[in-house]
């Protein structure tokens, strides 16, 4: 959807017609969602500030002025629910144990910009499609259904430590797949 | 860094040296950096990637979670009042109904698929013989809470009390069971087959089929249930919420004696009408509402919206009042424009307070309007009823026009920071 199209769902909004932001929701959720998992630390859940920058976008659409680029008034509000989730989660957690301060720093900077992952998430999508069998069908049982190392394990009868090498050579693979289709030097 | 495994690291699996290390390299190294970004950012989208859109599902959930523009007043109120139950659940408070009744549920249902065969137990000696009772009718208690011990056996006309952070499971010979949560005052009457009598509280009963004669039942002050075989939740205050998950339970009205049979994935609320609404704190608070620290919104003007309320002045409840109907999704009153509320309060100076009503729809629960009321409230340190006619709110009225409504929320504010109104009562009276 473009943004005439979601502008135009936005004014019905504003004449009353709530379900017409679901149609906003959904022209947007899946970049949105991607910008923030990208800039989001292990502590935060992703789709969790998401949601709550639909809510805050929602409830403060009467501040937002027609025809100025939705998409980045939205995103305004999703980077400002980002950093107050990071701080919540800090003064949940005490200082992250998990993370180095090197890469929080980076994600930190990351959020300034405003480059969206689509392009990114097309492209992985692409190379998982051409992950081997098996290492397709680990990724998508830990990345995709969430099922822990272990439980995997159990069920194709390896050792923990096997299932975490071949997820590791996954992403490596993946890696360098999404590197060269992003940079337009592989099919 | 290219050998490491960024799963690895995020599970905290290196050592303090060898985080040290690893952010000194990082730090001096921006290459190195880089390659660790690209690999996080690899691990965070991957799960978004193997998903897909979210579309329909994420749209339905935000929808879920949205409100009209305008109400942003009582968005504030619902935001306190989430974030104040999830600290509460963060901190493990156990009183919470909702999550007692849950973790009853899931108990009751552990014990009808899990447990081990039950052993009969010996029939306490009955006390009139005028009905034919059996040692399956008597419940030990499975899973112990409050005052009731494991295995200990629950005779009839024992009246059993559970405090409200407590939480407790009786299972019969058959393999029945009920657990109860939330102040749950209840007891085993005499009969033939299974009866218990609950006053309050809620219960999740698991029940095996009965056989024919010989029901399971379970009767409120407002009517009663009587159970095939089916897995249900009975919430008992003011009125009683009968809701079925599995198998279908006849109701029984006790004002007209009206029957009805309840499916799987229904519900149905029986018990004086919604309205006149009266809570009364004099005695305490009533199920469902919490006791706590006062809440203050940290960011806007929102420090007024304290969603707590603090046991004062001799058991009265103080300051800002605030009901907690949508988190259990149970209406306090149908509304009528016609109707007027009092309110029993007492300030030590006069002052204008403002009651606020979140309106929902009574058929699908769509939110209607915030309803907004000034009430004036004369000098009096001592208590006194105000009453204001709904017709006098001066804001939301109008958008609730002839729809059928039910007030989910309300809350009572007091403009004057250092002022804390004293609320005894709350009453809504018939046009």
């Amino acid at each position: 959807m473009d943004d005439p199209v979601i502008e135009a769902a936005i004014e019905r909004v504003r004449g009353g017609d709530v379900d017409a932001f679901g149609e906003v929701v959904r022209a947007c959720e899946w970049s949105l969602r991607g910008w923030i998992a990208a800039r989001c630390p292990p502590e935060v859940d992703p789709d969790e500030v998401a949601h709550l920058a639909f809510i805050q976008a929602f409830t403060h659409l009467g501040e937002y002025t027609a025809g100025t680029r939705f998409r980045s008034w939205l995103w305004t509000i999703a980077r400002n629910q980002l950093l107050s989730e990071i701080q919540k989660a800090r003064r949940r957690e005490g200082h992250a144990q998990y993370m180095p301060e090197a890469m929080r720093d980076a994600l930190g900077r990351d959020l300034a910009e405003d480059r969206g992952e689509d392009e990114y998430l097309e492209a992985l999508r692409r190379c998982v499609d051409r992950l081997a069998p098996q290492a397709r069908a680990m990724v998508d049982s830990h990345y995709r259904d969430g099922r822990p190392l272990a439980d995997i394990a159990r069920t194709l009868a390896r050792s923990v430590a096997s299932i975490k090498k071949a997820l590791f050579l996954a992403r490596r693979t993946l890696e360098d797949c999404v590197r060269r289709r992003v940079a337009g030097g592989a099919p | 860094v290219s050998e490491l495994d960024i799963e690895t690291l995020l599970a905290g699996e290196l050592g303090p040296d060898e985080l040290a290390e690893l952010e000194r390299r990082l730090r001096a190294d921006p290459a190195l950096l880089e390659e660790a970004m690209a690999s996080y950012r690899l691990r965070q989208l991957l799960p978004l990637a193997l998903r897909g859109r979210g579309g329909d599902r994420f749209a339905e959930a935000v929808a879920r979670s949205l409100k009209p523009p305008s109400e942003g007043f009582a968005m504030g109120v619902e935001r306190s009042v989430r974030r104040r139950v999830a600290r509460k659940r963060r901190r493990g408070a156990l009183w919470l109904l909702p999550l007692a009744a849950a973790a009853a549920i899931a108990a009751a249902v552990a014990l009808r698929w899990s447990s081990p065969a039950p052993v009969p137990v010996p029939l306490p000696a009955p006390i009139a013989p005028s009905v034919a009772v059996s040692a399956d009718d008597v419940p030990v208690v499975a899973v112990a809470g409050g005052d009731l011990r494991q295995g200990e056996v629950i005779g009839f006309g024992r009246e059993i009390t559970l405090p409200a952070a407590a939480s407790a499971t009786l299972r019969w010979a058959d393999g029945s069971a009920l657990a109860l949560a939330g102040e749950a005052r209840l007891r085993v009457v005499r009969a033939a087959g299974k009866r218990i009598e609950i006053e309050r509280g809620a219960v999740a009963c698991s029940a095996a089929h009965q056989p024919d004669g010989r029901p399971f039942a379970i009767s409120t002050p407002h009517g009663e249930a009587t159970i095939v075989g089916t897995r249900f939740v009975l919430e008992v205050g003011a009125t009683t919420l009968l809701r079925v998950s599995d198998g279908a339970v006849r109701l029984r009205d006790r004002a007209n004696g009206a029957e009805s049979v309840v499916h799987a994935g229904e519900e149905k609320r029986i018990g004086p009408p919604q309205l006149p609404y009266v809570q009364d704190f004099l005695t305490g608070l009533p199920t469902g509402w919490q006791l706590g620290e006062l809440y203050e919104e940290p960011a806007g003007d929102w420090w007024r919206s304290v969603t707590s309320v603090e046991r004062q002045d001799r058991g009265r409840a103080s300051w800002c009042i605030s009901s907690e109907a949508r988190e259990h999704q149970h209406p306090f009153f149908r509304f009528d424009p016609r109707a007027s509320i009092e309110l029993t309060l007492a300030q030590d100076r006069p002052a204008q307070d403002l009651l606020l009503l979140v309106l929902c729809r009574a058929d699908t629960g769509a939110y209607v309007a915030n309803v907004m009321i000034h009430v004036d409230v004369p000098d009096r340190p001592a208590f006194q009823a105000v009453r204001v006619p709904f017709a006098k709110a001066y804001e939301g009225l109008d958008r609730v026009g002839d729809v059928p409504a039910v007030c989910t929320s309300w809350l009572l504010q007091s403009f004057d920071r250092d002022q804390r109104p004293r609320l005894a009562r709350i009453a809504v009276l018939p046009p």
